[in-house]
This record gives structure tokens, sequence and C-alpha cells, in this order.
């Protein structure tokens, strides 16, 4: 569904991918693994079209989307929760989910709605208050439910488990899991290495703005490299 | 006799409450300041005024025409100067208003004199009595001309999918960016909704102070209301102005009437020394 | 290829100052004047620069301390005639420091948009204090200034008060480009960069801001004493929020955060002043084009524009290297 062919970025001078080749097959969940710095949330950046890859391609569906506006690329339907979660804290969280749905038909809001207070329902109770004054698990939720607003057909997942409990992190993998079944593909950022690899279907590696090692979840799982550096086992 | 000093106060406090408008609008949707907010009062009134008095045209169709021209004024000025400058630190763009408001008032000099001109009102000339009060048809004019285009602004923003919008781009433009908000579109609206505001402005301005090149300078006026309400608040903007202009017009009957000047310029450097926040307060921490 | 050593260098430095030092000789009255002015004027802007372009904070009131300055000046000059001039200028510049240093103490940790604004107000309520004190100041009908004497020589006339200025400015300057040489300046322009860096670099924050506000202060007053002998009669409206636009005007065209900015910068607003003297609305709406065009396309300045072509014959001349260092991202 989802196909990045050499695409390097840079940042200024400062090469930020090298060359960087990813597919994500339909209705699956991907996981992209790495330390900080390694250009994970760089290459999705790139691919909500944050920022344009200086060469490489980016296709969608088959289409080349390199060159969208991130607007564009939200109504082709990708939807990007970003690190930090980064919700509009003094609107509220109704106002947020409304947000997400800028690009849908308005007659639609409604259902959409409905359905993510499904997934989150402490979404519900909260609807009138101010996003910002929401625990960090709840933002998390909540931008994960405002990204769903758009009725995307991939979702990319920048570190959802970043700052959260563990308790947390797990009911946010699990919504994950139920939003991946209900058909939405899924590319995941983690340092969490071992709750992503445990959910996902395929996982690439980024080391320095390149990928380094790829292969099925169950194979990183057993790779010994992965193992020492990434899931911090000794070998 | 007060109440009737009080009431002026008013008026001239929600003059400066616009003004305050105006620059609290582009403030949070575009983190930029722009100076030049009080010299497009002064360009629309002038335009006003060629219409009225050299097309002799009516006042209502006036009144329309002057703010299309107003919301193309803001619409053209984010185009030349915002957008070219986006990249930059915010510091560029306030020097950039700077220069507009100085290119804004050279040129209207050249082109209609740095003359006065008498600029008529929008309402009769006659004295009301309500009440126990005694006070006269501009300054109510003025006060609910404001209160009206006031309620307007606030149920845009709160309830309309593109004032929510607008909201939201002033927290976060990323996040905004990734609803499939178009960032640019949204600071051309604020900047359209702000010319919209200042050519409401002039022409409540221009009858009383008389319509002259230098009428931008309330703008002044507008960042001390909007400093000493709350920079970055607008409730704190209405608040600000018309404490200002309630302190304005009382302060000469209590202290010697070359204070009268001052006062703006005394109530900036005092809020800010005193209390920077002001009287809302911006709720944002700095992040680190 | 003949290399240019320092020595070419300073023999070309020396003849251009005796050529400058000489030529009331051969100008015009009226060009020395001119002169003159523009020495003020470059003080001043070094004086801003300091605290907008090294610091990064913006002062839109500077006419206020060239005003403290210059009536500073015309007062104690009248009301101690036996005080010769250089023990006059240099209080002068200290009095307007000293206000600085008060001023900024309580102005400085805002943000940006504040201090401006803040320092808009304060240049209005000097001139507005400049016209309406009028017992002290004498108001709008402007304060005629005592001319400065050493012994029984006096500065009557332009090109006496030339000798007066020009050392003066060019010592003033030299300091400057020391001060920025220093562990000082440096510390100002990391201020400047990121203030939260600098202070975990151990570099006391309020300090550094408050002491380069007083430092432009100082400069701005001492010119403004300067200002008071040359045109020997002041009045308020020389000390106006537009002149103070102008010397914003002036950093921003010749280039913020560097002495020989300044200088252009000074250089051509006064140029551009004296050829449109005549045309004032034209000369407004140049200088209105001018802050725009430079702030859009320009924000260096034309000592920036030099500096960068500098670097890039420089570097030009290098062999390139591989540029794989540094990975950011994710």
């Amino acid at each position: 569904m989802l196909e990045l062919t050499q695409v390097e970025i840079y940042y200024g001078k400062v090469r930020a991918l090298k060359g960087v080749s990813l597919r994500v097959p339909e209705k699956s969940i991907v996981a992209l693994l790495g330390a900080n710095g390694a250009g994970k949330s760089t290459a999705l950046k790139s691919i909500s079209g944050l920022i344009h890859p200086a060469s490489g391609s980016i296709r969608f569906c088959g289409e080349a989307i390199d060159r969208d506006s991130p607007e564009r690329i939200v109504r082709r339907g990708i939807s990007h929760v970003p690190e930090g979660r980064d919700i509009f804290p003094y609107l509220t969280v109704s106002e947020n989910l409304a947000m997400g749905a800028f690009t849908r038909p308005k007659s639609e809001a409604c259902e959409t709605v409905q359905r993510v207070f499904g997934h989150f329902p402490i979404l519900h109770r909260r609807r009138k208050q101010m996003a910002g004054t929401l625990s960090g698990g709840e933002q998390q939720m909540l931008a994960i439910g405002r990204a769903l607003m758009a009725r995307p057909k991939l979702i990319l997942m920048d570190e959802p488990s970043l700052g959260l409990a563990p308790i947390v992190v797990h009911q946010i993998f699990e919504i994950i899991l139920e939003i991946n079944r209900a058909g939405t593909t899924i590319l995941l950022i983690e340092q969490n290495a071992h709750m992503a690899l445990q959910i996902a279907l395929h996982g690439y590696v980024l080391e320095t703005g390149k990928v380094t090692i790829e292969g099925g979840a169950t194979e990183l799982l057993g790779n010994q490299y992965v193992r020492h550096t990434y899931l911090g086992m000794k070998v | 006799m007060l109440i009737h000093v009080v009431i002026s106060g008013i008026a001239t406090g929600c003059i400066y409450s616009l003004m305050a408008l105006g620059l609290t609008l582009i403030y949070k949707a575009t983190e930029h300041v722009n100076f030049a907010q009080g010299d497009m009062a002064m360009l629309s009134g002038f335009v006003a005024f060629t219409f009225f008095e050299w097309l002799k045209l009516p006042l209502p169709l006036v009144f329309c025409l002057t703010l299309l021209f107003s919301i193309g004024l803001g619409l053209a000025m984010e185009f030349l100067l915002v957008k070219p400058a986006i990249r930059g630190p915010h510091f560029n763009v306030f020097i950039i208003t700077l220069g507009a408001s100085i290119v804004l008032q050279s040129a209207s000099g050249l082109i209609w004199s740095h003359d006065q001109f008498p600029f008529p009102s929008l309402f009769p000339d006659k004295n009301l009595v309500l009440g126990p009060v005694q006070t006269d048809a501009g300054s109510v004019g003025i006060i609910a001309t404001t209160l009206v285009l006031m309620l307007i602004l606030f149920l845009f923003f709160k309830y309309t999918k593109v004032g929510t919008s607008l909201r939201a781009v002033s927290q976060s433009h990323r996040a905004a960016l990734l609803m499939g908000v178009s960032v640019r579109r949204s600071f051309a609206l604020a900047w359209a909704i702000s010319g919209l505001v200042s050519g409401i402005a002039a022409f409540l301005i221009a009858p009383v102070v008389f319509l002259s090149t230098q009428m931008g300078l309330v703008v002044i006026n507008g960042f001390a209301a909007a400093i000493m309400g709350g920079w970055g608040s607008f409730p704190g903007a209405v608040i600000g102005g018309i404490s200002l202009g309630v302190l304005e017009n009382v302060a000469p009957y209590y202290f010697p009437p070359q204070i009268k000047g001052i006062i703006p310029f005394a109530v900036l450097v005092g809020v800010l020394v005193i209390r920077p926040t002001g009287i809302m307060g911006e709720k944002r921490q700095r992040r680190v | 290829m003949r290399r240019i050593t320092a020595f070419h260098w300073s023999i070309v430095t020396a003849a251009c100052l005796a050529m400058f030092l000489l030529s009331p000789l051969v100008l015009s009255r009226y060009l020395v004047f001119i002169l003159n002015l523009l020495a003020i004027y470059a003080l001043v802007s070094i004086g801003l620069n300091f605290v907008t372009g090294y610091t990064g904070q913006i002062s839109v009131g500077h006419a206020g301390f060239l005003a403290l300055g210059a009536y500073f000046t015309a007062i104690v000059a009248t009301k101690a005639p036996y005080l010769p001039f250089y023990v006059i200028l240099p209080m002068a510049g200290c009095f307007a420091g000293l206000i600085g240093f008060l001023l900024g103490i309580p102005i400085l940790r805002l943000r940006g948009f504040y201090i401006a604004m803040a320092t808009l107000a304060f240049g209005v309520v000097i001139s507005q204090i400049a016209l309406e004190w009028r017992g002290l100041t004498h108001g709008d009908e402007g304060f005629k200034v005592t001319s400065a004497f050493i012994g029984s020589f006096v500065f009557d006339s332009d090109k006496k008060l030339f000798y007066l200025v020009q050392p003066f400015a060019i010592v003033l300057i030299l300091a400057a480009h020391n001060i920025v040489s220093t562990r000082v300046g440096r510390a100002f322009v990391a201020v400047r960069d990121s203030e939260n860096v600098a202070q975990t670099l151990g570099i006391n924050l309020s300090w550094s801001k408050t002491s380069a506000f007083a430092l432009s202060a100082f400069y701005a007053g001492f010119a403004g004493g300067l200002f008071a002998y040359v045109v020997s009669h002041i009045t308020p409206d020389s000390f106006s929020l537009t002149i103070s636009i102008d010397f914003i005007a002036m950093i921003v065209i010749g280039g913020m955060g560097s002495i020989l900015g300044s200088i252009i910068g000074a250089v051509i607003l006064t140029g551009i002043q004296q050829l449109l003297g005549s045309l004032p609305e034209i000369q407004m709406l140049i200088f209105g084009v001018s802050l725009i065009i430079f702030m859009i396309f320009m924000p260096r300045g034309i000592s920036g524009v030099i500096s960068s072509l500098a670097t890039a014959t420089r570097a030009g001349k290098r062999l390139s290297s591989e540029q794989e260092a540094g990975e950011k991202g994710a």
C-alpha cells in the first residue's frame, strides 16, 4: 500500500535519510525501530508531507505522493499521529476530534465520533474538557482518536508509548490492534521495540538514516543483533 | 456629569478594543505582530473618504465598498509582506510591518496630503437621554457597533469549522497541518478579518478625531490596551481597551491636562514593569 | 599572485584616516556638518546594534536616549559653564547609560515583543517630557546650547566641531570593536542565538542583557551630547518616534550585529535624507520600502551580503570535503 524507494532527505546540508526503502502492505502493522536520531520521525514526516525528499519516491496505493502538501496527503487517506501527541491544548476534546474530521464531509462526523468513543470511552466522558488538562495517556488516546476521525486507510504513529505508564502502554497497544483488525493499516515508530514487534507483521531497523535490518516480526524478535541492541537482552 | 465622561471613555475604549482585537487576532493565528494595524484603518478611512467626497456615493454603499477594500488590504499585506518573510524569525515580520506603517503613511500623504479632513459619522449627531444619563448618539453607536462585531467574531471562532480551525492553527501549526488545514490560508484569513476590523474601526475613529495620515497612531493605544488586558487574550483586549479609554477620559479631571497624551505610554511601561501578563494574562508557559 | 598583507592594509587605513581628518580643509561647511551628523548617527546606530544586533532585544525608543544625552549636555553646559565638554559628554553618556540600566532591569526579562513596546513607550514619554516640561527643556521653543570650548578656543563653527566630534567618534568606534571581540561581545551573541544555551554556558543572562542595554544607552547619550553641540539648538521633534524608527532602519539596512553595518546604515540613511531633504514624503516612502525589501531579501543587511561574499570566495578556494558528518533526524 505504501512504498518508499531510495528516499533521501536533507536538513540543510545534513543527510538524515540515506536511500531508505520500505514497504507497508495493506492491512498490516509495520514497525520502524531504531535509536534516537536514527531518522524514524523524519521518515514519517516525509510520508505525511511535512518534509519533502530530495530524491527517491514515495508511493501510496500506486500514486506518487512525495511532492504533495500535507493537506493533500490527509485527503488521500494517510493520518499522522505526531511525536509528543501534539493535541490542541485549548480546544475541548470534542473540538479536537472535530478538527480531525476537517477534511471529511460534515454528515459523516457524527458516526465517526461514535466509533472513536467506542474505542476510547474515557474520551466520551471528558468530551467537554480542555485537551490540555488530560493526562498523558488520555492525550495519546485523543491523538489517535483524532487521527481516526479522518477515516484514514493508513495511520502513521510516532512513539505512542512515549512517557506513558506500562499499564497505559498496554491499553494503547490493545487499541492499536483493534484499529488494525477493523481494517486500518498502521506504520508504527517505537522505541519500545518489544511491544512493537509483538503486534507488528514486519519490522525495519533504521540506523543513522539507513535501513540495516528488515524482516518479519518474529524473525526480528529472534535476531541476535536486534535482541542485543534493541531488546536489551544478553546474547 | 461624570457618567457622561465615563460613557465617552467607554466609547473611546471600544475603538481601542477594536485595534487590540485586530492585533490579537493576527498574533494568535500567526504569532506575528502587526505594527501597521492602525495605518490599515487610516488607509481604509481615506478610501472611504474618496468614495464619499469625490465619487459622491451614498454612505451605506461607501461603508460596504470600504469594508471590501479593507479585507482586500489585509489579504494583500499578508501576501506581499508576511508570506515572503515567513521562514525567518518573527522579529523580521515586525520590522516589515513597521516599514509598511511608514509606507502607508507617506503614500497616503502623497495621494491625499497630510491635512485633516472631516469624516461623516454613521450615527446621527444628537444627544440622547437614557434615564438619568445624558450622552450622545455617537458614543452609543460606537459601543453598539463594537459589541455586535465582538459577538459576531465570538460566534465565528467558537462555532464555525473555519473559526475553530483558526484557533487550532494558533495552538499548533504542525498538528493543524496534519489535520489537513492549510496554514497558509489560515494566515490569509486572519489578516483578512483583521483588515475588516480595522476598516470598521476607521468609520468609528475618523468622525471623532478627523481623518488624517496620523490617524494610525491609535495602534499604540491598541497595543497598550492589549498588553494591559493581557497580550494574547481576546477578552483581555476588550477589557484593556475599555479600561484605557475610561482612564484617558477621566484622568484630565484629576490631573493636569497634559497627562492625557502620556497615559497610554505610561500604562504600557507601568504594566510591563509591574505585571507583564496584564489583567487576563496569557496562559502559555515558555517551553524551554 | 601578490599577497595583500596586513601591512598593506594598515598603510591604506592610515592614508584614508589622514584624508578624512584633513577633509574640512577642502569640503564645504555644509558637507562637514553632514559628516558630523553622520558620526553622531553612526554612534547611535552602533549602540543600537549592541542591543538589537548582538543581543537580539529590539529597542524602538533609542531617540529617547539621544534626547537624554542632548538635554543633559545642554542643561549642564548652561548651569555649569565652567565645565569643559570633555567632562560633560562622558557624564551625559553615563546619565543615559544609567537610565538605560534602570529601565533595562524590569524590562529585559520580558519577551522580545514586550521589550519593543516598552522601549517605544519610553522613547515617546521622553520626547513628551521634553515637550511639556518647559521649565527644564524650554519645550518646543528649543534649547540653545552654549558652545564647547578649550580654554579660550571656542568650537563655534561646523569645521571646528569636526575636530570635536570625529576624534570622539573614532575612539568610541574602536572601543565598540574591542568590546564585541572580547568575551563580553561573544556573550552578547550567545544570548541572541539562544538564551537557554547561553545560560547553560554560565553566562549570566540578565547581566549580559542589561549591560548591553546600558552600553547602548551610553553610546546614544554620548552621541546626544555631541548632537547638542553640533546643532546648537535642540528641539523635541529631533527625538521623535520617527527618529527611533530611522535608527532601526539604519541597522537593518546596514546589517545587524556588525559595527561596519551600523556605519554603512548611518551613511545610507543620512545620504537619502540629504538627497531627498526637499521631498520629505518621498524620503519616508523610500525608507519604508527599503525597510521592507531589506527585511525580506537581505535580512542581514549590506554588511551581511559583504561578509557572505567574502566567505564564499574563501570557501571556493578550499577543497570541498565529504559531508557525512553529524546525522540529524528521527
